[in-house]
């Protein structure tokens, strides 16, 4: 059984972490199922709804899902808003599409959901996330327009009262035993992660659970984080998971201290992973109607390409939808350390899979909608033409 | 002019240039001390600013806070050569004329005693430099219509400028151009209307504002405006809004429009205000954008029919990566000017939202993007 602990991080509650924990909130657990949906589709016009919808048809509808309740999304909008990869813009390489979030805001507020809040922790700020995504050239109102009951919460933060609310890492995790997140994620009944399917040059791919490194606040997880509290507002990236130069602040749980990983290829997977089992997936949903190979955004370069799979893929368990996107990649999910796309780190499918998140043996997958061998986009021959690229990252 | 610059009078040409005795501006031209125009470099690369951006110097302010401070006259910056042991890249200079060109000033070129050697010597690469610097010159001479458009601002900023005020607001110009935020300095001692199209006025002072200038700013919130002032602005009646985009301020409504007042100890920080005017704006009421830009500065100027953006790079060298620019507006033509193209290049549109979009061949130093409805 998880945990999540409310809290308000505070001095007094740090001392009194002990008595928190009886203050235990209700269960949360990915769910099992191994049904994952595949779908094609040419762009981000007219086909893009009914294909989302078949998608979520496939995996039992999904008013079942989100009627009556507050889900939560997250999208990834990795990277600074006024960096593109060439001029393509951001959308098409490496933001989830504004037209994918709309369409899936859409489809919830049809099946019911009583409220809808997408949440990203953006790069180094605490404004708004409308004000961010607009710098990208996005119009936020068509999204929150899709759907009754609709906003963007800013999650690198934990507001001007500085609240978080504290999940625990099942087992114990591999490095953090858990993590204080800001509470939109605690005060929510389905959480979904909505991806892009990338490359990524420290995690070998990111799908549905990497999307979710983002969420942790830079208050607590960044490089201008406070050392014995959160600090007020975010600053700098997330560079002490990849590099394990320094702690979180104290107020939030520290790394296990037999963790002596200090190489990102370790950590990264290793932490995507904790906070995937801390803080369950219930939808995972990877878009790749357009994309990037080679990187997860414009700054991993040479040897970047966009590139047009025209895939969506839905699944309930993060690893087992992350599974059928590496298939669809042509990469191996079962692949071990040192072979594409983890040449030079762990694989967070495996990582995951220790904790107890899911499985992603293909014989245990139930694929539906479109057959891998028809949809398969070849991210895998595009690394292999990368790496002869000099000083390409892999 | 410098008495040992008369060694390289025979390779001034007059096209494009006046000469200026020290200490003796032309009729009519306002001389200011400004700065090296570009990035401030340090050992082992540049110098960041706040959030990691790259420090950058530019005079484009000082001119505009002297041209209408200095109405009729034109502002020149000149800026002292650097130590005799000081390195200046040659591109520093295509940058410091066009920082100031694209603010609609000049500035005056005192080369540096390894430049003024090399060029009296007739060094073939001095001799070059010197025929680059002369054609960006004439550029700017030759195209007094495209640099003669006024700012396109949407904030204004109010001030005097002067004593206890000056550093924080002349910074909170500097700054907001450092973050694309469309701005014009105000002088608040002679402001009895404001000018048309801005959507919010910071007042950047520390003495409460006359009964005058505050029936002003009120009438421009009451209409739908944002000001954003100082604790010397006093209490606010307006009701207090739940949710504010920024943690300093306190925004109440009042009228059609809001009032942000800073919510505990102000911090005094010109650069948290310019960043904080930004956010309480919105991003919704850009001019422009610039993707991919790194340093480089981006002015607009003109109107909805003939909007000029103004870009420099303050880097002096193309960025690494394509960029690309959106200007609001309904636009048939975009074309790009620059002094390092030997003719206008007609840029295709990419109509984006409510504006046109289009990517740029590489900029080294300046580019002035023209638009026309």
């Amino acid at each position: 059984m998880l945990e999540k602990i409310p809290m308000s991080i505070t001095r007094r509650s740090v001392l009194s972490a002990a008595g928190a924990a009886m203050f235990t909130g209700r269960a949360l657990a990915a769910p099992q199922s191994t049904r994952v949906a595949v779908a094609q589709c040419p762009d981000y016009g007219a086909a893009l709804t009914p294909a989302l919808n078949g998608l979520f048809d496939q995996l039992g509808g999904l008013g079942r899902m989100v009627k009556g309740k507050t889900v939560v999304i997250k999208v990834n909008l990795t990277g600074s808003p006024t960096y593109r990869l060439g001029h393509s813009p951001l959308e098409t390489t490496h933001y989830t599409h504004p037209s994918v979030i709309g369409a899936t805001v859409h489809l919830m507020g049809r099946a019911g959901a009583k409220r809808i809040r997408i949440v990203e922790s953006p790069w180094s700020t605490a404004s708004p996330i409308e004000e961010y995504v607009l710098q990208a050239n996005w119009e936020p109102n068509e999204i929150l327009r899709a759907a009754p009951s609709v906003e963007f919460v800013n999650t690198n933060w934990g507001g001007p009262k500085r609240k978080y609310s504290r999940f625990t890492t099942p087992n114990g995790g591999h490095i953090f035993p858990g993590f204080d997140l800001h509470p939109a994620y605690e005060e929510c009944d389905v959480f979904v992660s909505l991806a892009k399917m990338k490359d990524h040059v420290t995690a070998g791919i990111t799908l549905a659970m990497k999307n979710c490194f983002g969420i942790t606040p830079c208050t607590i997880y960044g490089t201008g984080a406070g050392v014995d509290e959160p600090s007020l507002t975010p600053t700098g990236g997330r560079g002490m998971f990849h590099a394990g130069d320094r702690q979180p602040s104290k107020s939030a749980p520290q790394e296990k201290a037999h963790s002596v990983q200090k190489h990102g290829g370790a950590r990264v997977p290793r932490i995507v992973a904790d906070i995937v089992a801390a803080r369950p997936i219930h939808l995972s949903i990877v878009e790749a109607v357009d994309t990037m190979a080679g990187g997860e955004g414009p700054w991993t370069g040479p040897g970047l390409k966009v590139v047009s799979p025209r895939l969506l893929v839905a699944g309930l368990n993060p690893v087992a939808t992350d599974a059928v996107c590496m298939r669809l990649m042509n990469y191996d999910p079962m692949a071990r350390r040192g072979a594409p796309p983890f040449e030079s780190c762990d694989n967070t499918l495996e990582l995951a899979e220790q904790l107890g998140v899911g499985s992603r043996d293909a014989n245990l997958i139930d694929v539906s909608g479109v057959a891998i061998e028809k949809a398969k986009f070849d991210f895998a021959a595009l690394r292999e033409m990368k790496k002869k690229i000099p000083g390409a990252r892999v | 002019m410098p008495p040992e610059w008369r060694g390289a009078g025979a390779a001034i040409d007059a096209t494009g240039f006046t000469p200026v005795e020290s200490g003796k501006p032309p009729a009519g031209v306002l001389i200011a001390e400004g700065e090296w125009a570009g990035m401030k470099r340090m050992t082992g690369g540049s110098e960041a600013g706040p959030t990691g951006m790259p420090w950058v110097d530019s005079n484009g302010w000082k001119i505009r806070l002297l041209s209408m401070q200095n109405p009729g006259q034109q502002v020149w910056v000149h800026t002292k050569p650097p130590a005799a042991n000081e390195v200046i890249r040659f591109e520093r200079y295509l940058v410091g004329v066009a920082d100031a060109a694209s603010h609609g000033g000049r500035w005056v070129i005192e080369p540096d005693a390894n430049f003024r050697r090399t060029l009296a010597a007739a060094d073939p690469t001095a001799k070059k430099n010197w025929d680059r610097l002369k054609a960006a010159v004439r550029f700017f001479t030759e195209r007094t219509q495209l640099c003669g458009l006024p700012a396109r601002a949407v904030t204004g900023i109010v001030s005097d400028f002067s004593g206890a005020n000056e550093v924080f607001s002349q910074e909170i110009l500097n700054l907001a151009a450092r973050q694309h935020l469309p701005y014009l300095p105000l002088l608040k001692t002679n402001l009895t209307s404001l000018p048309a199209g801005l959507k919010a006025v910071v007042y950047a002072d520390e003495q409460a504002p006359t009964a005058p200038l505050r029936s002003l700013l009120l009438r421009f919130v009451e209409a739908g405006g944002l000001l954003m002032t100082t604790a010397a602005w006093g209490k606010v009646a307006g009701p207090v809004l739940p949710d504010t985009p920024t943690v300093r301020y306190a925004i109440h409504t009042v009228g059609k429009g809001r009032i942000a007042v800073p919510e505990g100890e102000e911090s005094g920080d010109p650069y948290l205000a310019a960043a904080d005017a930004q956010v309480l704006l919105s991003h919704r009421h850009d001019i422009a954008r610039l993707w991919n830009g790194g340093p480089m500065g981006m002015f607009p100027t003109g109107d909805a029919r003939r909007s000029v953006v103004h870009l420099v790079n303050y880097m002096g060298r193309p960025t690494a990566d394509p960029v690309s620019l959106w200007i609001q507006g309904d636009f048939r033509t975009v074309t790009l000017h620059s002094f390092e193209y030997s003719e206008a290049k007609k840029l295709t549109i990419i109509r984006r939202r409510n504006g046109a979009e289009v990517h740029l061949p590489a900029i080294a130093i300046y580019a002035a993007v023209e638009a026309v409805a």
